[in-house]
Protein backbone atom coordinates (compact mmCIF):
# COMPACT_ATOMS: atom_id res chain seq x y z
CA UNK A 1 0.00 0.00 0.00
CA UNK A 2 2.79 2.46 0.72
CA UNK A 3 4.58 4.95 -1.29
CA UNK A 4 6.81 6.69 1.24
CA UNK A 5 10.22 5.71 1.62
CA UNK A 6 11.50 3.41 3.34
CA UNK A 7 13.60 4.97 6.37
CA UNK A 8 9.79 6.20 8.01
CA UNK A 9 8.35 3.63 10.10
CA UNK A 10 5.69 1.59 8.95
CA UNK A 11 2.27 0.42 10.76
CA UNK A 12 0.38 -2.35 9.70
CA UNK A 13 -3.26 -2.56 10.00
CA UNK A 14 -5.58 -5.70 9.61
CA UNK A 15 -9.02 -5.17 9.10
CA UNK A 16 -11.64 -8.00 9.67
CA UNK A 17 -11.42 -9.58 5.98
CA UNK A 18 -8.05 -10.36 7.37
CA UNK A 19 -6.55 -8.13 4.32
CA UNK A 20 -3.64 -6.26 6.02
CA UNK A 21 -2.54 -2.45 4.98
CA UNK A 22 0.92 -1.00 5.55
CA UNK A 23 1.04 2.86 5.60
CA UNK A 24 3.35 5.14 7.56
CA UNK A 25 3.50 5.92 11.17
CA UNK A 26 2.40 9.59 9.96
CA UNK A 27 -0.26 8.75 8.06
CA UNK A 28 -1.63 6.25 11.25
CA UNK A 29 -1.04 9.48 13.56
CA UNK A 30 -3.86 10.92 12.11
CA UNK A 31 -5.88 8.25 14.23
CA UNK A 32 -5.63 9.21 17.73
CA UNK A 33 -6.78 5.59 18.80
CA UNK A 34 -3.65 4.78 17.29
CA UNK A 35 -1.40 7.61 18.19
CA UNK A 36 -2.27 6.78 21.97
CA UNK A 37 -1.61 2.90 21.19
CA UNK A 38 2.26 3.79 19.44
CA UNK A 39 3.11 6.24 22.19
CA UNK A 40 1.93 3.45 24.73
CA UNK A 41 4.15 1.36 22.15
CA UNK A 42 1.50 -1.38 21.63
CA UNK A 43 1.85 -0.84 17.87
CA UNK A 44 4.52 -3.18 16.86
CA UNK A 45 2.52 -5.96 15.77
CA UNK A 46 0.02 -6.15 13.12
CA UNK A 47 -3.03 -4.05 15.10
CA UNK A 48 -6.43 -5.84 14.20
CA UNK A 49 -9.31 -3.73 13.47
CA UNK A 50 -12.24 -6.56 13.87
CA UNK A 51 -15.03 -4.41 13.13
CA UNK A 52 -13.49 -2.47 10.23
CA UNK A 53 -14.04 -4.08 6.89
CA UNK A 54 -11.14 -3.67 3.88
CA UNK A 55 -13.27 -1.45 1.57
CA UNK A 56 -13.97 1.00 4.83
CA UNK A 57 -10.64 1.05 5.50
CA UNK A 58 -9.09 1.60 2.43
CA UNK A 59 -11.21 4.62 2.20
CA UNK A 60 -9.83 5.30 5.70
CA UNK A 61 -6.21 5.02 5.04
CA UNK A 62 -6.95 7.20 1.71
CA UNK A 63 -8.40 9.84 3.61
CA UNK A 64 -5.54 9.51 6.52
CA UNK A 65 -2.47 9.97 3.78
CA UNK A 66 -4.12 13.03 2.10
CA UNK A 67 -4.64 14.64 5.62
CA UNK A 68 -0.94 13.65 6.97
CA UNK A 69 0.58 15.15 3.44
CA UNK A 70 -1.15 18.14 3.92
CA UNK A 71 0.14 20.99 5.90
CA UNK A 72 -1.40 20.84 9.49
CA UNK A 73 -3.15 24.53 9.55
CA UNK A 74 -1.22 25.43 13.18
CA UNK A 75 1.61 24.48 11.54
CA UNK A 76 2.65 28.27 10.66
CA UNK A 77 0.90 31.23 10.36
CA UNK A 78 1.10 31.79 6.56
CA UNK A 79 -1.18 28.37 5.80
CA UNK A 80 -0.59 27.65 1.50
CA UNK A 81 -3.96 28.84 0.31
CA UNK A 82 -3.78 26.80 -1.90
CA UNK A 83 -3.57 23.31 0.02
CA UNK A 84 -6.12 24.10 2.08
CA UNK A 85 -8.00 24.57 -1.38
CA UNK A 86 -6.68 21.13 -2.43
CA UNK A 87 -7.52 19.70 1.19
CA UNK A 88 -11.53 20.71 1.17
CA UNK A 89 -11.56 19.73 -2.83
CA UNK A 90 -10.20 16.11 -2.02
CA UNK A 91 -12.81 16.10 1.35
CA UNK A 92 -15.76 16.93 -0.73
CA UNK A 93 -14.62 14.36 -3.51
CA UNK A 94 -14.26 11.81 -0.78
CA UNK A 95 -17.81 12.40 0.72
CA UNK A 96 -19.34 11.38 -2.64
CA UNK A 97 -19.97 7.91 -1.48
CA UNK A 98 -23.33 6.05 -0.87
CA UNK A 99 -25.05 5.96 2.97
CA UNK A 100 -24.42 2.71 3.96
CA UNK A 101 -20.38 3.29 2.89
CA UNK A 102 -20.59 6.93 4.94
CA UNK A 103 -22.37 5.26 8.05
CA UNK A 104 -19.46 2.22 7.64
CA UNK A 105 -16.54 5.00 7.97
CA UNK A 106 -18.54 7.05 10.51
CA UNK A 107 -18.27 4.19 12.86
CA UNK A 108 -15.07 3.75 12.40
CA UNK A 109 -14.04 6.81 12.44
CA UNK A 110 -15.38 7.22 16.03
CA UNK A 111 -13.42 3.84 16.65
CA UNK A 112 -10.12 4.64 15.56
CA UNK A 113 -10.87 8.65 16.54
CA UNK A 114 -10.29 10.63 13.78
CA UNK A 115 -12.19 13.88 14.79
CA UNK A 116 -11.77 15.74 11.24
CA UNK A 117 -12.92 12.96 9.22
CA UNK A 118 -15.81 12.39 12.07
CA UNK A 119 -16.37 15.63 11.33
CA UNK A 120 -16.47 15.63 7.35
CA UNK A 121 -18.94 12.77 8.08
CA UNK A 122 -21.35 14.25 9.62
CA UNK A 123 -21.82 17.16 7.85
CA UNK A 124 -21.77 15.35 4.72
CA UNK A 125 -25.29 13.30 6.06
CA UNK A 126 -26.39 16.70 7.56
CA UNK A 127 -26.12 18.03 4.01
CA UNK A 128 -28.14 15.22 2.49
CA UNK A 129 -31.16 15.53 4.90
CA UNK A 130 -31.13 19.33 4.92
CA UNK A 131 -34.25 20.48 3.60
CA UNK A 132 -35.71 16.69 3.34
CA UNK A 133 -39.26 16.27 4.98
CA UNK A 134 -39.15 13.33 7.79
CA UNK A 135 -40.63 10.70 4.75
CA UNK A 136 -37.66 11.19 2.74
CA UNK A 137 -34.92 11.64 5.73
CA UNK A 138 -36.38 8.19 6.87
CA UNK A 139 -35.53 6.42 3.31
CA UNK A 140 -32.29 8.32 2.99
CA UNK A 141 -31.21 7.07 6.24
CA UNK A 142 -32.93 3.58 6.14
CA UNK A 143 -34.28 4.13 9.79
CA UNK A 144 -35.32 0.74 11.58
CA UNK A 145 -39.31 0.73 11.01
CA UNK A 146 -39.20 -0.48 14.64
CA UNK A 147 -37.92 3.04 15.52
CA UNK A 148 -40.73 4.93 14.15
CA UNK A 149 -43.54 6.78 15.32
CA UNK A 150 -46.79 5.59 15.86
CA UNK A 151 -49.31 7.10 13.72
CA UNK A 152 -51.11 9.40 16.79
CA UNK A 153 -47.50 10.33 18.02
CA UNK A 154 -46.55 11.25 14.82
CA UNK A 155 -49.82 13.15 14.16
CA UNK A 156 -49.08 14.68 17.70
CA UNK A 157 -45.51 15.72 17.12
CA UNK A 158 -46.60 16.84 13.85
CA UNK A 159 -49.35 18.95 15.43
CA UNK A 160 -47.03 20.50 18.19
CA UNK A 161 -44.90 22.05 15.79
CA UNK A 162 -46.45 22.94 12.99
CA UNK A 163 -45.33 26.01 13.05
CA UNK A 164 -41.51 24.01 11.12
CA UNK A 165 -43.95 22.65 8.26
CA UNK A 166 -44.86 26.05 6.73
CA UNK B 1 -28.64 5.56 11.32
CA UNK B 2 -29.87 4.06 14.62
CA UNK B 3 -26.86 1.99 14.25
CA UNK B 4 -24.68 5.61 14.85
CA UNK B 5 -23.49 6.42 18.26
CA UNK B 6 -25.65 8.76 19.75
CA UNK B 7 -22.87 11.37 20.00
CA UNK B 8 -23.13 11.01 16.14
CA UNK B 9 -26.68 11.57 15.73
CA UNK B 10 -26.33 14.58 17.78
CA UNK B 11 -23.52 16.03 15.85
CA UNK B 12 -25.47 15.87 13.11
CA UNK B 13 -28.40 17.23 14.25
CA UNK B 14 -26.63 20.02 16.24
CA UNK B 15 -25.70 21.45 13.07
CA UNK B 16 -29.51 22.56 12.80
CA UNK B 17 -31.82 25.46 13.46
CA UNK B 18 -34.61 24.84 15.79
CA UNK B 19 -37.21 25.18 12.97
CA UNK B 20 -35.73 21.76 11.40
CA UNK B 21 -35.31 20.18 14.60
CA UNK B 22 -38.98 20.55 15.31
CA UNK B 23 -39.66 19.20 11.92
CA UNK B 24 -37.24 16.54 12.42
CA UNK B 25 -39.17 15.17 15.96
CA UNK B 26 -41.14 13.23 13.56
CA UNK B 27 -38.53 11.09 11.81
CA UNK B 28 -38.42 8.57 14.44
CA UNK B 29 -38.38 7.74 18.18
CA UNK B 30 -34.97 7.52 18.87
CA UNK B 31 -34.84 11.43 16.83
CA UNK B 32 -37.55 12.59 18.88
CA UNK B 33 -36.12 11.51 21.85
CA UNK B 34 -32.66 12.72 21.31
CA UNK B 35 -33.85 16.38 20.48
CA UNK B 36 -35.95 16.36 23.09
CA UNK B 37 -32.95 15.63 25.04
CA UNK B 38 -31.32 17.75 28.00
CA UNK B 39 -27.68 17.28 26.89
CA UNK B 40 -28.83 17.78 22.44
CA UNK B 41 -29.72 21.48 24.05
CA UNK B 42 -26.75 22.22 24.93
CA UNK B 43 -25.07 20.76 22.14
CA UNK B 44 -27.11 22.50 19.55
CA UNK B 45 -26.95 26.15 21.17
CA UNK B 46 -23.27 25.59 20.60
CA UNK B 47 -23.48 25.45 16.94
CA UNK B 48 -26.27 27.38 17.22
CA UNK B 49 -27.59 28.90 13.95
CA UNK B 50 -29.38 32.61 14.82
CA UNK B 51 -33.15 32.97 14.19
CA UNK B 52 -35.37 35.00 15.85
CA UNK B 53 -33.77 36.53 19.32
CA UNK B 54 -35.66 38.59 21.77
CA UNK B 55 -33.69 41.02 23.30
CA UNK B 56 -36.47 43.14 24.85
CA UNK B 57 -39.36 41.81 26.99
CA UNK B 58 -41.91 43.78 29.12
CA UNK B 59 -41.34 44.83 32.69
CA UNK B 60 -45.16 45.48 33.17
CA UNK B 61 -47.00 42.79 31.19
CA UNK B 62 -49.49 41.23 33.46
CA UNK B 63 -51.82 38.48 32.02
CA UNK B 64 -51.05 37.08 28.38
CA UNK B 65 -53.85 34.83 27.24
CA UNK B 66 -52.26 34.75 24.08
CA UNK B 67 -49.93 36.28 21.45
CA UNK B 68 -48.75 36.62 18.05
CA UNK B 69 -45.10 37.01 16.80
CA UNK B 70 -45.23 39.49 13.36
CA UNK B 71 -42.83 40.41 11.24
CA UNK B 72 -42.16 43.81 10.91
CA UNK B 73 -40.80 43.51 7.16
CA UNK B 74 -42.20 45.64 4.69
CA UNK B 75 -45.44 44.17 3.47
CA UNK B 76 -47.81 42.25 4.27
CA UNK B 77 -47.36 40.74 8.04
CA UNK B 78 -46.43 37.58 8.13
CA UNK B 79 -47.38 35.21 11.48
CA UNK B 80 -44.25 33.31 12.50
CA UNK B 81 -45.64 31.76 15.04
CA UNK B 82 -48.72 31.95 17.21
CA UNK B 83 -49.45 30.35 20.42
CA UNK B 84 -51.77 30.80 23.34
CA UNK B 85 -50.87 30.42 27.00
CA UNK B 86 -53.07 31.18 29.66
CA UNK B 87 -51.65 33.16 32.86
CA UNK B 88 -54.04 34.02 35.14
CA UNK B 89 -53.59 35.09 38.99
CA UNK B 90 -55.93 36.00 41.52
CA UNK B 91 -54.43 37.76 43.58
CA UNK B 92 -54.67 41.20 44.33
CA UNK B 93 -52.84 43.36 41.80
CA UNK B 94 -52.68 46.20 44.62
CA UNK B 95 -50.29 44.16 46.11
CA UNK B 96 -47.51 46.72 46.65
CA UNK B 97 -46.79 46.12 42.78
CA UNK B 98 -44.31 44.80 44.15
CA UNK B 99 -44.29 40.52 43.25
CA UNK B 100 -44.01 40.40 39.51
CA UNK B 101 -44.09 36.69 38.15
CA UNK B 102 -41.53 35.66 35.21
CA UNK B 103 -42.17 33.04 32.07
CA UNK B 104 -40.14 31.72 29.71
CA UNK B 105 -41.32 30.38 26.86
CA UNK B 106 -40.16 27.17 25.09
CA UNK B 107 -41.08 27.47 21.40
CA UNK B 108 -40.22 24.03 20.38
CA UNK B 109 -42.91 22.71 22.94
CA UNK B 110 -44.59 25.81 23.10
CA UNK B 111 -44.26 25.77 26.84
CA UNK B 112 -44.54 28.31 29.43
CA UNK B 113 -42.42 28.14 32.62
CA UNK B 114 -42.52 30.49 35.36
CA UNK B 115 -39.59 31.17 37.22
CA UNK B 116 -39.56 31.31 41.10
CA UNK B 117 -41.09 34.42 42.27
CA UNK B 118 -38.68 36.67 43.52
CA UNK B 119 -38.99 37.14 47.65
CA UNK B 120 -41.31 39.82 47.99
CA UNK B 121 -38.78 41.46 49.94
CA UNK B 122 -34.79 41.72 50.91
CA UNK B 123 -32.87 42.26 53.76
CA UNK B 124 -31.28 45.39 54.41
CA UNK B 125 -31.72 49.04 52.80
CA UNK B 126 -32.98 47.74 49.68
CA UNK B 127 -36.53 48.75 47.61
CA UNK B 128 -37.60 46.34 45.53
CA UNK B 129 -38.36 48.34 42.75
CA UNK B 130 -36.19 46.87 40.58
CA UNK B 131 -34.78 49.77 38.00
CA UNK B 132 -33.80 47.09 35.77
CA UNK B 133 -33.22 43.40 35.25
CA UNK B 134 -33.40 40.38 32.41
CA UNK B 135 -31.39 37.25 31.79
CA UNK B 136 -27.99 36.97 31.75
CA UNK B 137 -25.68 33.85 30.55
CA UNK B 138 -22.84 32.86 32.67
CA UNK B 139 -20.40 31.25 30.30
CA UNK B 140 -18.59 30.27 33.41
CA UNK B 141 -21.06 27.84 34.25
CA UNK B 142 -23.41 27.62 31.33
CA UNK B 143 -26.31 28.47 33.08
CA UNK B 144 -28.82 31.50 32.36
CA UNK B 145 -29.09 33.79 35.21
CA UNK B 146 -31.44 36.39 36.56
CA UNK B 147 -29.79 39.43 36.71
CA UNK B 148 -31.69 42.48 39.02
CA UNK B 149 -30.27 45.51 39.50
CA UNK B 150 -31.91 47.21 43.01
CA UNK B 151 -31.87 50.34 44.23
CA UNK B 152 -30.15 50.18 47.47
CA UNK B 153 -31.38 53.65 49.68
CA UNK B 154 -30.86 54.49 53.05
CA UNK B 155 -34.26 55.37 54.52
CA UNK B 156 -33.09 58.59 55.70
CA UNK B 157 -32.47 59.56 51.77
CA UNK B 158 -34.37 59.32 49.31
CA UNK B 159 -31.88 59.04 46.38
CA UNK B 160 -29.71 55.95 44.88
CA UNK B 161 -26.90 55.33 46.35
CA UNK B 162 -25.48 52.49 44.48
CA UNK B 163 -26.61 49.07 42.63
CA UNK B 164 -26.35 45.78 43.12
CA UNK B 165 -26.09 43.11 40.48
CA UNK B 166 -27.75 39.99 41.76
CA UNK B 167 -28.14 36.48 40.18
CA UNK B 168 -31.08 34.37 40.56
CA UNK B 169 -30.45 30.58 39.98
CA UNK B 170 -30.97 27.96 42.22
CA UNK B 171 -32.43 30.86 44.53
CA UNK B 172 -31.89 34.50 44.31
CA UNK B 173 -28.81 35.37 45.74
CA UNK B 174 -26.61 38.71 46.74
CA UNK B 175 -23.97 39.64 44.84
CA UNK B 176 -21.33 41.18 47.63
CA UNK B 177 -20.01 44.85 46.45
CA UNK B 178 -16.47 44.18 45.23
CA UNK B 179 -16.31 40.70 45.28
CA UNK B 180 -16.75 37.86 42.42
CA UNK B 181 -20.16 35.82 43.13
CA UNK B 182 -19.88 33.18 42.78
CA UNK B 183 -15.58 33.22 42.72
CA UNK B 184 -15.42 32.67 38.47
CA UNK B 185 -18.42 34.99 37.67
CA UNK B 186 -17.75 37.61 36.01
CA UNK B 187 -20.86 39.83 37.73
CA UNK B 188 -20.10 42.67 39.82
CA UNK B 189 -21.34 45.69 40.32
CA UNK B 190 -21.78 47.66 37.32
CA UNK B 191 -23.63 51.02 36.34
CA UNK B 192 -25.90 50.77 33.77
CA UNK B 193 -24.43 52.86 30.67
CA UNK B 194 -23.85 56.22 30.03
CA UNK B 195 -27.48 57.66 28.48
CA UNK B 196 -27.40 59.83 25.34
CA UNK B 197 -27.56 64.11 26.45
CA UNK B 198 -30.79 65.55 25.13
CA UNK B 199 -33.52 62.43 24.99
CA UNK B 200 -35.46 61.76 27.79
CA UNK B 201 -35.68 58.12 28.80
CA UNK B 202 -38.59 56.68 28.94
CA UNK B 203 -37.54 53.21 29.86
CA UNK B 204 -34.40 51.52 30.27
CA UNK B 205 -34.00 47.73 30.85
CA UNK B 206 -31.67 44.79 31.35
CA UNK B 207 -31.73 42.10 28.52
CA UNK B 208 -30.84 38.78 27.22
CA UNK B 209 -28.30 39.37 23.33
CA UNK B 210 -27.44 36.36 22.44
CA UNK B 211 -26.38 34.79 25.86
CA UNK B 212 -24.55 38.01 26.67
CA UNK B 213 -25.77 40.81 29.29
CA UNK B 214 -27.36 43.64 27.25
CA UNK B 215 -29.27 47.28 28.48
CA UNK B 216 -31.39 48.93 26.69
CA UNK B 217 -32.69 53.04 26.46
CA UNK B 218 -35.81 53.37 25.22
CA UNK B 219 -35.37 56.91 24.53
CA UNK B 220 -38.24 59.50 23.72
CA UNK B 221 -38.90 60.06 19.65
CA UNK B 222 -39.04 56.29 19.77
CA UNK B 223 -35.34 55.75 19.29
CA UNK B 224 -34.24 52.21 21.50
CA UNK B 225 -30.38 52.00 22.01
CA UNK B 226 -28.80 48.83 23.09
CA UNK B 227 -25.46 48.42 24.99
CA UNK B 228 -23.69 45.01 25.40
CA UNK B 229 -21.49 44.31 28.80
CA UNK B 230 -18.02 43.37 27.54
CA UNK B 231 -15.24 43.01 30.19
CA UNK B 232 -17.28 44.67 32.80
CA UNK B 233 -17.83 47.37 30.33
CA UNK B 234 -20.85 48.88 28.25
CA UNK B 235 -20.38 48.75 24.76
CA UNK B 236 -22.83 50.18 22.18
CA UNK B 237 -24.75 47.13 20.00
CA UNK B 238 -26.57 48.99 18.38
CA UNK B 239 -29.89 51.38 18.15
CA UNK B 240 -33.35 51.70 15.75
CA UNK B 241 -35.66 53.29 15.29
CA UNK B 242 -39.22 51.79 15.75
CA UNK B 243 -40.77 51.09 12.30
CA UNK B 244 -44.35 51.41 12.05
CA UNK B 245 -46.11 48.12 13.45
CA UNK B 246 -48.08 46.32 10.82
CA UNK B 247 -51.01 45.67 13.15
CA UNK B 248 -51.42 47.02 16.18
CA UNK B 249 -49.69 50.23 16.95
CA UNK B 250 -50.24 50.19 20.17
CA UNK B 251 -51.41 47.90 22.90
CA UNK B 252 -53.13 49.52 26.19
CA UNK B 253 -52.67 48.00 29.41
CA UNK B 254 -53.87 49.03 33.03
CA UNK B 255 -50.01 49.91 33.45
CA UNK B 256 -49.98 51.68 30.23
CA UNK B 257 -48.50 51.24 27.14
CA UNK B 258 -46.74 47.63 26.65
CA UNK B 259 -45.11 46.29 24.32
CA UNK B 260 -42.30 43.15 23.39
CA UNK B 261 -39.75 43.62 20.68
CA UNK B 262 -37.74 40.63 19.24
CA UNK B 263 -34.48 41.51 17.54
CA UNK B 264 -33.17 39.46 15.00
CA UNK B 265 -29.53 39.32 14.72
CA UNK B 266 -29.15 37.78 11.66
CA UNK B 267 -31.08 40.07 9.59
CA UNK B 268 -30.78 42.68 12.04
CA UNK B 269 -34.14 43.58 12.10
CA UNK B 270 -36.14 44.87 15.28
CA UNK B 271 -39.58 42.43 15.32
CA UNK B 272 -42.53 43.31 17.39
CA UNK B 273 -44.44 40.77 19.46
CA UNK B 274 -47.92 41.81 19.57
CA UNK B 275 -49.97 40.93 22.75
CA UNK B 276 -53.07 39.71 21.46
CA UNK B 277 -54.99 40.19 24.70
CA UNK B 278 -54.22 41.08 28.02
CA UNK B 279 -55.54 41.41 31.85
CA UNK B 280 -54.80 43.47 34.34
CA UNK B 281 -52.90 42.30 37.28
CA UNK B 282 -49.71 41.24 38.33
CA UNK B 283 -46.92 42.39 36.18
CA UNK B 284 -45.17 39.22 34.61
CA UNK B 285 -41.80 39.03 32.75
CA UNK B 286 -42.04 37.10 29.43
CA UNK B 287 -38.48 35.91 28.15
CA UNK B 288 -39.06 34.38 24.85
CA UNK B 289 -36.11 32.01 23.71
CA UNK B 290 -36.30 30.45 19.95
CA UNK B 291 -33.65 29.39 18.27
CA UNK B 292 -30.22 29.02 19.56
CA UNK B 293 -31.14 29.49 23.25
CA UNK B 294 -32.25 25.92 23.42
CA UNK B 295 -30.19 25.76 25.35
CA UNK B 296 -30.52 29.09 27.31
CA UNK B 297 -33.93 27.57 27.97
CA UNK B 298 -32.91 24.40 29.28
CA UNK B 299 -30.93 25.85 31.96
CA UNK B 300 -34.03 27.50 32.93
CA UNK B 301 -35.95 24.95 32.85
CA UNK B 302 -34.22 23.23 35.40
CA UNK B 303 -35.06 25.59 37.83
CA UNK B 304 -38.34 26.70 36.48
CA UNK B 305 -42.27 25.79 37.52
CA UNK B 306 -44.98 24.93 35.33
CA UNK B 307 -47.95 27.79 35.66
CA UNK B 308 -49.95 25.63 37.35
CA UNK B 309 -47.49 24.58 40.38
CA UNK B 310 -46.09 27.68 40.26
CA UNK B 311 -49.31 29.83 40.69
CA UNK B 312 -50.04 27.49 43.53
CA UNK B 313 -46.65 28.31 45.22
CA UNK B 314 -47.79 31.94 45.17
CA UNK B 315 -51.16 31.76 46.29
CA UNK B 316 -49.78 29.46 49.23
CA UNK B 317 -46.87 32.39 49.63
CA UNK B 318 -49.44 35.40 49.98
CA UNK B 319 -51.68 33.16 52.33
CA UNK B 320 -48.84 33.02 54.78
CA UNK B 321 -48.42 36.92 54.67
CA UNK B 322 -52.06 37.12 55.32
CA UNK B 323 -52.85 38.93 52.56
Amino acid sequence: MSTSSSSSKKIVLKSADNETFEIDEIVALESQAIKNMIEDECADNVIPLGNIDSKTLSKIIEYCKKHAESPKKDDNADIDEKAVEDLKSFDAEFAKVDMPLIQDILMAANFLNIDNLIGLMCRTIADRIKGKTPEEIRKILNINKNDLLSPEQEAKAREENSWAFD
Amino acid sequence: MDELLSDTIFDILSRFPVKSLAGFRCVSKSWCAYIDDEYFGILQGKRAVEELKPIMYDPKLSCIVGYDIIKSEEGEAKKVMSFEFEYKTSLSPSYRGNFVGRAVVHPLRKEVYKLPPMPPWLDGPYYLNEESRGLGFDVSTNTFKMVCVFSRREFSKSETISKDLRTMYMSWARIVLGERYPKNEEFTLIYPPKRRCGYSVTNQELVDLQGEVGYAYFYSDDIIEVWVLKKKQWVQHCQFSKRPLPRFSRIKTGYGVKKLFVYSLKNQLLEEINVVDQKCGFGTYIYMYPASSMFSIRGINKNAHSIKTDLKQLDKRFQSLNL
